[in-house]
């Protein structure tokens, strides 16, 4: 199976879709779609289809010129329809003749036509939809690029983007074939399954019973918020960390392709070189950096030992191209290791791994809060110390009332009282709590306290369980047998865990206490797979796995479900709301004040 | 691939061929009737643009249209009308029909069938239902759910130059039995489909109709269906279909047993808007501490700091204070108040003694900003450094602030020493550290350890002789030896070898040394004191 097929699909339906409105059109793009259909299409593809000119969706612009029709191309929000609705009225007064359509991706909202109706616009637009569901960005990775997810979704209790994510199940699976075997870890990922199914139901079946995917494993994001609170270790995670990894394309500085302009370079395993180290510990890089550059020396060397015309041609026509490609290649991700490692140099990176992996240990308490007090008195960078605070709520099942209080007064005081707000929210997700006194839940009683539930932390019992700090101090981090090694061994993503754990048992018994942990594990197994670790006939397409995360997930956790295909034999898709970070997690619910 | 993988996708190709030469007549007839099965396309072209454009583009290019042969099944299907719908009155009927007729003058727009009949119907309810405004406005709603018509429309009109090879008779039948399936589209219209039906139709984005759920019962069911589902969108139609037909007393009451429902409400109110409404509900639901704080969120952005404190104020009164559980932050909220009622006079008069040009002290450290909403501590550091010897009855002074806020002395040391070091008064960064011990003795004393005090002195220039007193007090004598070569400051160094006695690393480093300068004479003096007792 090759994921490309989506992206084949998806740009038929965008040329039908632009087709359909004839003649020559503008686009008017919501900034979130640009990069999505960067990878997807393409300007020159909007180009071949009629489209003459691109314009960016702006706020605060009344109207647009350009030509007699227009296609809006945009995520469905409120205020995107506004913003539209407000182009056309204006454009309507001035006397301009136009005709426009509204493409929502990937689906259109009832309350959007609402706003465009109140607006009072209806009879100027076609309202169409673009279903940009999960797209490709790589040979092993598909996302939605739809970052809001999280916050509508846990934050919001808003399920209007489940929909999506069951419907870019469904229509994998009737590109790719049904998967016998679906799992779901959480309260969310068992919604998303029975969308999935009652949309089936509603579809005629394929008749076609192959699949090439067998089992689909559908993730909560709340089951695990210390994996994404951990500082990365391995390339990949760091490069997005650090520099900012968006659709799959980076962006250097000047500083690092050395020729001051900066470049843009698209990460996927076509890269030879990144596809060896994007998964690779830090403390490996250099390394094999060095081995490889060796390579191409002795590569480069070959030039001395020309012999015949024809060997020169051949080095000249075949190894000089790669060579000189390569040597480029090196260069860059050389120059990016440094630079990462001189960001790191500018924080006090030591003291703050040392704090973040004794809170994850569970030990040095006291010292660990000295620490993230240390952090806040300095005016430390906010987002690195709310990190801290929230990995210490977590790993301690709530922080005691008393320092509660006194990290939310300090932290106020040092980067603004906004931050109440912040902090009400981080509350609201269960990521900074304060324990419970049980006196006050006696006074309480039984009676369920009106507002919001906050969703306890079982870090200790998922802990022990599931053995997610490893015991022994020396993990390979050159050749990792453990999951672990994506954080130095400090700790296991959950979800990466259970999937292991799932794939290689073969059973959901024993994990019960861990699913009730989790929000609920539930399993729709069709095909017992027994042994398919072992080799042997069987299906192949058992092997074949696809781990959806709800809310996102971070590079580190991609890298481990890579480990665990190689340790396992398996192939493994992940397929994702967003890819995040720890500091984007975060400062998605930091509250922004323009000072 | 699946055929149905485009779901509408793959229809809306077929609408375009239509017309084209190699397309079938039953694929033609078969697509036709799936189009017009779309009952809610009827109303459709009531809100395109009636484009002059296109009749007279048809009038042009067309042959003159066969009347009579047209004409015919129109009227004669005239009783049969009049039968199905026997509420309406005679004329209206009439007019519906012989509209129908008006169009076969036109033979283009009567063999695009789709097209033609949809521009025909807008006159129906025009004409039939002007008496019930309220089910036009529903139809309006519905039609606009269904975008496809539209296209539909201007596709086929782009290819009306193919159709006269189409058999005249033939279309007749068509015609004849296009109105018999939309006679019977638009009865379906008007009676109520089973909720499972019309949420399966929403989930699949297809058109539908709500306003025949008229009993609460239908309501709620449509409600705790589209709960059930999960799908957000479902929800939120089922919520505002609820809100718009019933009181605000039972949709209140509705609400507040369905809370699921009611988050997907307040998640609409929050995208619209309407705060006084989203903060209304979280009360109505027991959500005081989210009430409390969207109602402080709304009061942040305000840029003229009187709005803002008198909205906080506000904001205080009714919402923080009334909740003995958010005493806490209604503390914190205080504070804020206090604090910008602090930086106004503070920031109106410095900037006033900034601009007259008669202080040196904002002469030398010009002020990068205005005081105006900065943090607790941000403002300490300001005061810190230009009201450092204010008293404590001034409202710049730095021991009121430190005061009103309880600021730890962990904090205070952090930033007074900072401000003070960075003006380089030596002096106060010693006082701040200077201690009372019993008896009148003093001695130095840091909360925050003398490594983070020599840190923060190193990163305001400090000298080595004042970093060096510093780094004598650190009491672990290998941290000592480390941050004096982090800040290389030689005599710490020497200093911290000497108490460690490691004579052969500070041979080592007397010899990299210049012999005469001071440090230099420095080292070889103590190696060359025999009193002390080397490791």
């Amino acid at each position: 199976m090759d994921l490309q097929e989506l992206s084949k699909l998806l740009k038929t339906q965008l040329a039908h879709l632009l087709v359909s409105f004839p003649d020559a059109k503008d686009v008017v793009l919501d900034p979130d779609l640009m990069k999505p259909l960067d990878r997807v299409a393409g300007i020159t593809f909007l180009k071949e289809h009629g489209v003459s000119k691109i314009f960016k969706l702006e706020p605060g612009k009344k109207s647009l010129q350009g030509c007699g029709k227009r296609v809006y191309l945009v995520r469905p929000r409120l205020v995107t329809m506004k913003y539209i609705a407000d182009h056309i009225n204006t454009e309507i007064a001035k006397g301009e003749r136009r005709s426009y359509k509204i493409v929502m991706v990937p689906r259109k909202l009832h309350v959007c036509e609402m706003i465009l109706e109140s607006e009072g616009v209806m009879g100027h637009i076609t309202i169409d939809e673009f279903p940009l569901e999960l797209f490709p960005l790589d040979s092993d990775l598909l996302s939605l690029e739809l970052p809001e997810f999280f916050t509508s979704f846990y934050l919001d209790n808003d399920t209007t983007w489940l929909h999506t994510v069951s419907s870019s199940l469904v229509n994998l699976q009737r590109l790719f074939g049904r998967a016998p075997n679906v799992y779901a870890i959480g309260k969310g990922a068992k919604m998303v399954y029975e969308l999935m199914e009652t949309m089936f139901e509603t579809h005629k079946d394929r008749k076609d019973k192959t699949f090439h995917i067998g089992q689909i494993f559908i993730v909560d994001r709340d089951i695990d918020y210390v994996s994404l609170l951990c500082s990365p270790m391995t390339y990949e995670a760091l490069l997005d960390e650090s520099f900012g990894i968006n659709c799959g394309m980076i962006d250097f500085d000047g500083e690092v392709t050395g020729d001051g302009k900066g470049a843009k370079m698209l990460l996927t395993s076509q890269d030879e070189i990144y596809t060896q180290i994007r998964d690779c510990h830090f403390s490996q890089m250099f390394s094999y950096m060095r081995d490889t550059a060796k390579k191409l020396q002795e590569l480069e060397n070959k030039k001395n030992n020309l012999q015949s015309v024809g060997d020169m041609k051949n080095f000249v026509g075949n190894d000089l191209k790669v060579l000189k490609q390569q040597q480029k290649l090196l260069t860059t991700h050389i120059s990016a290791s440094e630079a990462i490692l001189k960001m790191k140099g500018k924080t006090d990176f030591e003291d703050f791994i040392r704090a973040e992996h004794n809170l994850l240990e569970g030990v040095e308490n006291k010292e660990n809060m000295t620490y993230i007090e240390e952090c806040i008195q300095k005016q430390f960078s906010p987002i690195l110390t709310l990190r801290l605070m929230c990995l210490a709520s977590l790993t301690q099942e709530g922080l005691t009332q008393r320092e509660y209080k006194a990290l939310k007064t300090q932290f106020l005081h040092s980067h603004g009282f906004e931050h109440l707000v912040t902090m009400f929210r981080l509350k609201k997700l269960g990521l900074l709590t304060e324990q419970e006194v049980s006196q006050s839940s006696m006074r309480l009683g039984t009676a369920k306290v009106p507002g919001i539930s906050v969703k306890k932390s079982n870090y200790r019992a998922l802990n022990r369980k599931l053995g997610l700090v490893p015991n022994s101090e020396d993990i390979n981090l050159q050749q990792p047998t453990s999951l672990s090694y994506v954080f130095s061994g400090a700790y296991t993503p959950v979800p990466c865990k259970l999937v292991e754990q799932i794939l290689t048992r073969d059973t959901l018994i024993g994990l019960e206490d861990v699913g009730r942990m989790c929000g609920g594990l539930y399993a729709d197994v069709k095909t017992k797979s027994q042994g398919i670790s072992m080799p042997g006939p069987g299906n192949p397409a058992m092997k074949v796995i696809l781990v959806f995360f709800l809310g996102g997930c971070t590079f580190s956790e991609i890298t481990a479900l890579r480990l665990v295909a190689k340790l396992h034999g398996f192939k493994i898709i992940v397929a994702t709301t967003a890819i995040t970070t720890s500091s984007r997690f975060i400062e998605s619910l930091v509250e922004k004040v323009h000072r | 691939m699946d055929e149905d993988y485009f779901g509408m996708g793959s229809n809306r190709i077929k609408k375009k061929n239509l017309f084209d030469d190699d397309v079938s007549e039953d694929a033609v007839r078969s697509s036709i009737k799936t189009s017009i099965v779309d009952k809610d396309d009827i109303s459709f072209a009531d809100h395109f643009d009636p484009g002059p454009k296109v009749s007279e583009s048809n009038r042009s290019h067309l042959p003159k249209p066969d009347l009579s042969s047209l004409a015919t099944p129109a009227s004669k299907t005239r009783p049969t009308l009049g039968h199905e719908t026997k509420t309406l009155s005679n004329a209206a009927t009439f007019g519906g029909a012989s509209r129908a007729i008006e169009f076969g003058h036109n033979r283009s727009h009567s063999l695009t069938i789709g097209g033609g009949l949809s521009l025909a119907a807008p006159t129906l309810p025009d004409t039939q239902f002007s008496s019930s405004s309220a089910s036009l406005q529903s139809i309006d709603k519905v039609a606009a759910a269904s975008p496809h018509g539209y296209e539909k429309f201007s596709a086929s009109s782009t290819s009306l130059q193919s159709i006269d090879k189409v058999d005249v008779e033939k279309m007749q039948q068509e015609i004849q039995s296009l109105k018999r399936s939309l006679l019977g589209a638009k009865k379906d219209r008007w009676m109520k489909q089973p909720v499972e039906d019309t949420l399966r139709r929403i989930l699949k984005g297809e058109p539908f109709s709500l306003e025949m759920y008229k009993s609460l019962a239908d309501k709620l069911a449509l409600l705790d269906q589209a709960v059930s589902l999960h799908d957000g969108n479902a929800i939120m139609m089922a919520v505002l279909f609820l809100q718009k037909t019933v009181t605000r007393h039972i949709f209140t009451r509705e609400l507040l047993q369905r809370p699921v429902a009611a988050n997907h409400y307040l998640d609409y109110l929050k995208a619209h808007f309407d705060f006084p409404e989203y903060i209304n509900t979280l009360i109505l639901l027991g959500r005081t501490e989210e009430a409390a704080i969207c109602k402080y969120q709304l009061a942040l952005p305000s840029s003229d700091v009187a709005v803002k404190v008198s909205k906080l104020k506000d904001c205080l009164r009714s919402h923080f204070q009334a909740d003995s559980a958010l005493s806490n932050d209604a503390s914190l909220v205080q504070e804020y108040v206090d604090l910008l009622e602090r930086q106004r006079p503070i920031d109106e008069s410095d900037a006033g003694l900034e601009a007259s040009g008669r202080s040196a002290l904002f002469k030398d450290f010009p002020r990068k900003r205005s005081l105006i909403d900065m943090p607790v501590v941000t403002t300490l550091y300001y005061c810190c450094l230009y009201h450092y010897d204010l008293g404590e009855n001034s409202l710049a002074s730095p021991a009121a602030l430190r005061k009103r806020h309880q600021i730890s002395d962990k904090q205070f040391i952090w930033t007074a020493i900072g401000a003070r070091a960075k003006l380089r008064q030596w002096r106060d960064v010693e006082a701040i550290l200077t201690t009372k011990g019993w008896f009148g003795s003093t001695k130095l004393k840091a909360a925050i350890g003398f490594d983070k005090v020599v840190a923060i002195l190193h990163r305001n220039g400090a000298p080595p002789d004042i970093l060096q007193k510093y780094l004598a007090m650190i009491d672990n004598l290998e941290q000592r030896l480390s941050f004096a070569k982090k800040v290389s400051c030689q005599i710490a160094v020497i200093d911290a070898l000497v108490a460690l006695k490691n004579r052969a690393e500070l041979e080592q480093l007397a010899s990299k040394l210049d012999r005469y300068s001071k440090e230099g004479l420095y080292a070889f003096d103590i190696l060359n004191t025999s009193t002390i007792k080397w490791k």
